[in-house]
């Protein structure tokens, strides 16, 4: 097996954190390579302290290594020290358990976990020495895909990848693997072959395999282009889908990966243990793509959590879990989940010598705003208050109506002061600006609420202090706000200073905002169609990757590309969408009706807000129905009193949920890893 | 008994040696929580297990003589040199490739650090692009010279420092070490480690004239404290170790 670890070894001296490079990860599988093996590379477009605790990454790697016909391997993006001296040097794209060069594996499989990425998927590839061009490649290259939550309008990178998967993993791979088997045992090594044959797999959808039709670009009476809408949108051939629908495993239950969370050598973001408790959230935030995209709710069995816990803490040697979902809180018997965590801690601290206090820390990322939630966060941190974050997401409950995000002033200050009392002295509070029907007044109700929020918080420390976080919306595909207009980078800017102009008026409160040139190029890609691979093209070619770095991003770069291939960010960013918009990923289904998100909107303008199909009654957004799957909740209310949570009793009840019969049977985490 | 500590002998070679000294200590304490040893932790509100290095092995260098000092908590446990071996043995399993540990034994944790208990580290240099003869010259005009100025930055600024009264001893052999041809010729280079110390690559570019020092293996052979009997390391060699024990 070739390895280029021997020009690699010499330069590593010469580049920041080389431990980068070496693997050597607890958990890391020396993959299997050789005929009859499918050789997959896994790669994370960023660098990999960003990339390493992807877990969607690492569950595919286990399941992947534990097949008798495939092997996976892991890569992340070179920083730009090491990549000068690769290319330089003629070093390929290599992974990091082996060293092996990028383009000697059979699958190149790109996790798209944000826009802002895909220049750095477009340099990956060509440092793989692979064509970055589908239409290029040839039997030999290797085949190149993406999955990922940004996967889900993949449209401006059709001319770089051959095949897109949709929604979840755990089972597509499996039939990819076939997929690939099964064309190198035929005859046919044309390229094409395999591409119609992966287009038959349920969740994969092949670009090149559909013809996309634009109208004709206008110019209005300034002379500026008004690129042509989608007029057409067809399959080349009989036998590729209409819509390709994604892909979701019924029960986390059979999932219980990953088993052997990778224990890597250099710090990395997020360096715990991290076990997922649910997919799937039906908050029905009108902004929020994940919960649009993950539906419906499939909650792991509390017994399976609670061993997925205590093994990987003994297996890693951490000292932090964290139980991750869209909404952790809301996890079905919460409470007695973390009970269990925290005894079987103590069950294997007792005798020993570290401190109590110092046994376990679990952390509860995306926590909704209520008392109940702190008082869980409470039960959790021991000694260390470090800091509590809540999302209000908007400064008015008007406008929390729109966004549906149901929390109400009271419920805020009645959280943020049960946090204080608790002895936090220092919240954070994150908002999005930008939002549909969004005012002045809506801005600075925010620098309000949260100077109430520190008068609260004095009450209980002279010290206590508000950071406010601020992000500018982006509007994404598969969500109600899919028609809405993305505020104008100038706007958002404005609508920053008037937030900090408004905070100043109160003492305690710090203003930290996301710069509006990076919503603005997240925006060209979040909604954008196949013509932007031209313009992601260029600005790859100009020297723009790691565009999620601010120092690495310069919209300007976005904006002339845009500007060369005759588009307009008017046109692809801030303008609204009509009903009769064609989307470029109109035959691309997350499994929510198009009526569902459309009256959603008509909704949110409205100011009216949803409860939360899991307790309630079922609003039929498609998924459960057209997939004929059911939501996995454990219990039929939600854990603890709950501010959004109103039962209509006029409501109509149909709720596709199945409750959970316990105890169930369950494959111990840990057990048949390769 | 007194305060105690497990002092731990360790080699770090291969692709480990990319990690910071920082990330090395991380390595260690999720290690010997991995494996039980009773370490004691930090007071307040984020204790810490209390590990000690010594001076920090630059990145990308190897080493055969790493130490870390485990504090252990006050206990009526026997604790005589089979128990610190087989505690050694256990996080010597525990360790990623690349790390081992090749000598354990308990130490009065009241004593000197690690720190302050070095008084001089012995470095093996290779990579050079000059000949053995070349080395030879420098070498020894640098240990015939009264002072060996250096100019240094620190913290923006500059300073010359005399390094000479830093440099014991310098050797250069002209057979390669194991079988690997890159590593001859190869310098030994004893530097004393009290005050402000000389890096090795600092060295390879004030005595050796190594513009790139970033082309130069470094390994760390031994590290030495004073006694009354002469310096000697701090825990014997594995070779040695071995031969000290019945068998």
């Amino acid at each position: 097996m070739t390895t280029v670890w021997p020009e690699l070894e010499p330069i590593l001296p010469r580049v920041r954190k080389p431990g980068r490079y070496v693997g050597g990860e607890d958990g890391a599988v020396v993959a299997a390579h050789g005929p009859g093996i499918v050789s997959w590379l896994l790669a994370y477009p960023d660098v990999y302290e960003v990339g390493l605790p992807n877990q969607g990454l690492q569950i595919l790697y286990e399941i992947l290594n534990e097949r008798c016909d495939a092997g996976a391997e892991r890569t992340y993006a070179p920083w730009t020290d090491l990549e000068a001296e690769m290319r330089e040097r003629g070093i390929p794209l290599f992974s990091v358990e082996s060293h092996r060069p990028a383009g000697e594996f059979d699958v190149l499989a790109f996790n798209l976990s944000s826009e802002l990425v895909v220049t750095n998927v477009v340099n990956m590839i060509d440092l793989a020495g692979v064509p970055i061009h589908t239409a290029a490649r040839t039997a030999d290259d290797p085949l190149v895909l993406v999955g990922g939550h940004a996967a889900f309008n993949p449209e401006p990178l059709a001319d770089f990848v051959d095949a897109v998967v949709l929604g979840d993993g755990e089972e597509v791979v499996g039939e990819i693997t076939a997929a690939v088997v099964a064309w190198r045992r035929s005859d046919d090594h044309d390229r094409h072959t395999l591409l119609r044959a992966l287009a038959q797999v349920e969740g994969v959808y092949v670009p090149s395999l559909y013809d996309v039709g634009f109208a004709p670009t206008e110019f209005d009476d300034r002379g500026t282009p008004v690129p042509g809408g989608i007029i057409s949108l067809t399959p080349r051939f009989d036998d590729v889908p209409g819509v390709v629908d994604k892909r979701t495993v019924a029960d986390l239950a059979d999932w219980p990966y990953p088993k052997q969370q990778l224990q890597p050598l250099i710090e990395v973001v997020h360096d715990r243990l991290n076990v997922e408790v649910f997919r799937g959230c039906t908050r029905g935030c009108r902004f929020c793509q994940a919960g649009m995209i993950t539906r419906p709710v499939r909650e792991r069995p509390p017994e399976q959590i609670r061993t997925m816990v205590a093994e990987g803490l003994r297996r890693t040697g951490h000292d932090e879990v964290s139980l991750t979902s869209l909404s952790t809180a809301d996890l079905s018997d919460i409470g007695p989940v973390l009970d269990g965590i925290l005894d079987d801690r103590k069950s294997r601290t007792d005798g020993s010598t570290e401190p109590a206090d110092c046994g376990v820390s679990i952390s509860l990322p995306s926590l909704r705003v209520d008392a109940f939630t702190v008082g869980l966060a409470e039960q959790v941190t021991s000694g260390r208050r470090n800091g509590l974050t809540f999302a209000p997401e908007a400064g008015t409950w008007r406008l929390r109506q729109v966004i549906n995000k149901l929390i109400t002033d009271d419920d805020l200050e009645e959280a943020v002061g049960a946090a204080f009392a608790a002895g936090w002295r220092r919240l954070k509070l994150y908002f999005l600006i930008g939002l549909p029907s969004e005012t002045d007044d809506d801005i600075v109700a925010i620098a309000d609420l949260a100077g109430r929020c520190v008068d609260v918080g004095r009450r209980s420390h002279d010290r206590a202090s508000v950071t406010v976080s601020v992000g500018g919306f982006v509007p994404k595909a598969h969500t109600p706000f899919q028609w809405f207009g993305q505020n104008t980078e100038e706007e958002l800017q404005r609508k920053v200073d008037l937030l900090r102009r408004s905070a100043k008026a109160h003492r305690g409160v710090q203003v930290k905002w996301h710069d509006p040139a990076a919503s603005t190029a997240e925006g060209i890609l979040s909604r954008g169609d196949r013509r932007l691979g031209a313009v992601i093209e260029r600005v790859w070619r100009a020297g723009g990757v790691f565009q999620e770095w601010s120092e690495h991003l310069d919209l300007q770069r976005w904006s002339d590309a845009v500007e060369a291939e005759g588009l307009s960010i008017e046109h692809l960013v801030y303008r609204h969408r009509t009903a009769s918009e064609v989307f470029p990923w109109t035959h691309l289904s997350a499994g929510l009706f198009h009526d569902f998100l459309w009256d959603d909107w008509q909704a949110a303008l409205a100011e009216s807000g949803l409860d939360d199909c899991r307790w309630t009654h079922c609003y039929d957004c498609g998924v459960c129905t057209g997939y004929d799957i059911d939501h996995v909740v454990a219990s039929s209310t939600p854990p603890g009193p709950d501010s959004d949570f109103s039962p209509d009793p006029e409501a109509p009840v149909a709720v596709p949920v199945t409750l959970v019969a316990a105890p169930r049977v369950m494959r111990p985490a840990g057990a048949g890893s390769s | 008994m007194s305060a105690a500590a497990l002092r731990m002998r360790y080699e770090i070679v291969g692709k480990v040696r990319f990690v910071s000294s920082r990330d090395l200590s991380r390595i260690w304490e999720r290690t010997l929580r991995r494996v039980n040893v009773p370490v004691a932790y930090s007071q307040g509100f984020t204790p810490r297990p209390r590990l000690s290095f010594g001076l920090a092995l630059p990145t990308c260098a190897a080493s055969s003589a790493e130490y870390v000092d485990a504090r252990l908590v006050e206990s009526s446990e026997v604790r005589d040199e089979s128990v610190a071996q087989s505690l050694g043995a256990a996080v010597d399993a525990a360790l990623p490739d690349g790390l081992a540990v090749h000598a354990a034994a308990y130490v009065d944790a009241s004593g000197s650090s690690l720190q302050e208990a070095v008084t001089s580290v012995t470095w093996e240099l290779s990579g050079f692009e000059q000949s053995s003869g070349q080395l030879s010259a420098c070498a020894d005009e640098a240990l015939a010279a009264d002072e060996l100025p250096l100019e240094r930055e620190r913290k923006g600024a500059v300073t010359v420092d005399d390094i000479r009264p830093l440099i014991i001893d310098l050797a250069v052999d002209a057979t390669p070490r194991d079988r690997s041809a890159s590593s001859a010729p190869r310098v030994t280079a004893d530097i004393a480690s009290v005050g402000r110390s000389l890096r090795p690559a600092e060295l390879a570019r004030a005595v050796f004239g190594v513009d790139d020092a970033a082309s130069v293996h470094i390994h760390r052979v031994a590290q030495w404290t004073d006694g009354p009997h002469g310096r000697s390391e701090l825990l014997p060699p594995p070779e040695h170790a071995r031969s000290m024990s019945p068998c």
